[in-house]
């Protein structure tokens, strides 16, 4: 079973297309990497899903169609979105973030319970939870970006680009959690990623877009053992 | 000195007025980052609600409550009818359409009831307490009574229930707010419907103190702006703060600067603004906003 289904997906931005039907399925439970280059789309791809632009073909949560359905009612269908770099709230403590994570649920007691969970999952966000966030460091704020997204107890969280500006030890620690989260909760990912290797390393599924058409895909092994994908992606 | 603090005392209650008008400019620009320069305009037509109520024979303080709350239903109209479709315009389009509800809402008022001077009762008793050597009278107790019920709600609200931190995250960050899943749209006209109803309560304690008129609230809305200014725009307790200080400064000048008469007094809010923006730019708790990378 699919959580997440994107079928033949074509969108851009006014009249220049950016996504050419573009196909991909995220499993139950998987993590699917999407891998390509500045441009290729990435983004757009995510932004379709979580209702931020027009698109034209199909895109499907748990088989539901979700065309029509606007950011706020596609996120309470299940689907958190971390977007690429300031997703936070900077003038809400880093507590209030989390909070407004849960703005869907309604299970008031293990809202309190998944807060302190979040926290255990980054203990540095525990040290700065009555600090604004816009105060954080860019890690500590793409933590709170995951956190925040994960606090939607979502069926399926999109990710862009975590591991961007980040130190390569903090990037170690993001994706340690990511897999943790995956295993633990069952939080199915779809993760954007242009420096693919830790990506790559926790991922079922991977695809690799390029300017706008979906080249190759497979699981990640066979993915990250494309000669071609090696030289773009994998630095070797 | 007794005529001093007195002065003082009567300064608090005018600037609890300017407070609760000023804290409705900070509502909307925190939540819709617009300058609403037709807030002062809507507590107007708030007052003549509560005017038409009290004329039809409805009890005074039921007469207020009608009235703010079809403020906060107008409210809530004139963003999801007009505000919304130009609120990620560039600055200039949104102060024009601001000045034109402004002016719709004067036209209205004038349409509606005239130009002549009606009169708002005051929901106050003609009594006034003396404590030492200070007189308060109950209208200047009461205002400022109001207020703080006003800014107490407003904190609790915005602090510790689950509409204001929505509202709050909206305002910070609107993208980020729906990709939670909250109706944006829904929340900016909450943020208008509140300000409305704050506005209204303003317009209601001005009412009876004036006479009703459609320009009654002309010189009070350059008040109110001057104490959210004052306050840094972005700051509820800072149009508090802003409000007491231009409400005493008005009565300090009132009182020992008889020369500047009735007409100039308006300057005085007016070089206040200037001096705060020049001096201390993002206001006395102003945000400035950093970016961290």
């Amino acid at each position: 079973m699919n959580v997440l289904e994107i079928k033949g997906v074509s969108a851009g931005y006014g009249r220049i297309p950016v996504l050419h039907h573009v196909s991909l399925v995220v499993g139950e439970k998987s993590i699917a990497v999407l891998l390509g280059a500045n441009g290729a789309g990435k983004t757009t791809t995510l932004r379709a899903v979580s209702g931020m632009i027009k698109y034209t073909g199909q895109i499907l949560l748990d088989g539901k169609d979700l065309k029509g359905r606007g950011p706020d009612q596609i996120a309470r269908l299940g689907i958190a979105h971390g977007v690429q770099g300031r997703g936070t709230f900077s003038d809400l403590t880093v507590e209030d973030n989390l909070a407004v994570g849960a703005f869907r649920r309604r299970d008031k007691a293990e809202i309190a319970v998944d807060i302190d969970q979040m926290y255990t999952l980054f203990p540095r966000l525990r040290e700065r939870r009555k600090q604004k966030a816009g105060s954080l460091s860019g890690g500590e704020q793409q933590m709170l970006a995951v956190g925040r997204a994960l606090m939607l107890k979502p069926r399926v969280m999109l990710l862009d680009e975590p591991s961007l500006g980040l130190a390569p030890v903090i990037i170690d620690d993001l994706y340690e959690a990511l897999q943790r989260v995956n295993r633990l909760q069952g939080i199915a990912m779809l993760i954007v990623e242009q420096n693919a290797n830790l990506a790559l390393e926790i991922a079922n599924d991977a695809y690799v877009l390029e300017t706008g058409s979906m080249v190759l895909s497979g699981t990640a092994r066979d993915v990250s053992e494309n000669d071609g994908v090696r030289a773009a992606y994998l630095g070797n | 000195m007794q005529y001093f603090f007195q002065q003082i005392v009567n300064g608090i209650g005018d600037g609890a007025i300017y407070a609760s008008l000023g804290l409705a400019l900070v509502l909307i620009y925190r939540t819709t980052n617009i300058a609403n320069f037709a807030q002062g305009e809507m507590a107007t037509f708030s007052a003549y609600i509560a005017w038409q109520m009290v004329d039809w024979g409805v009890p005074l303080w039921w007469s207020f409550l009608i009235a703010i709350a079809v403020s906060m239903v107008v409210g809530v109209l004139a963003y999801l009818l007009l505000v919304r479709s130009v609120q990620h315009r560039d600055e200039l389009t949104i102060v024009i359409v601001t000045l034109g509800l402004f002016l719709a809402f004067n036209s209205f008022d004038g349409a509606m009831w005239g130009f002549l001077q009606l009169s708002l009762p005051s929901p106050f008793p003609e009594k006034s307490f003396a404590i030492g050597a200070l007189r308060f009278n109950a209208e200047l107790l009461g205002t400022i009574m109001i207020l703080i019920a006003i800014s107490i709600g407003m904190f609790l609200l915005l602090q510790h229930t689950r509409l204001g931190t929505a509202l709050r995250a909206s305002a910070s960050n609107a993208t980020s707010a729906m990709l939670v899943g909250i109706p944006f749209t829904a929340m900016m006209a909450i943020g208008w419907g509140l300000a409305a109803g704050l506005g209204a309560v303003s317009g209601l304690l001005v009412g009876p103190k004036l006479t009703l008129d459609p320009n009654m609230m002309g010189a009070i809305i350059i008040y109110a702006f001057a104490a959210a200014v004052v306050g840094g725009l972005t700051s509820y307790r800072g149009a508090v703060v802003g409000g007491a200080i231009v409400g005493i400064s008005q009565a300090l000048s009132m009182a020992y600067l008889p020369w500047l008469g009735s007409d100039l007094q308006i300057l005085l809010p007016l070089m206040l603004i200037v001096a705060v923006l020049i001096i201390k730019p993002e206001g006395l708790f102003g945000s400035t906003v950093v970016i961290r990378v």
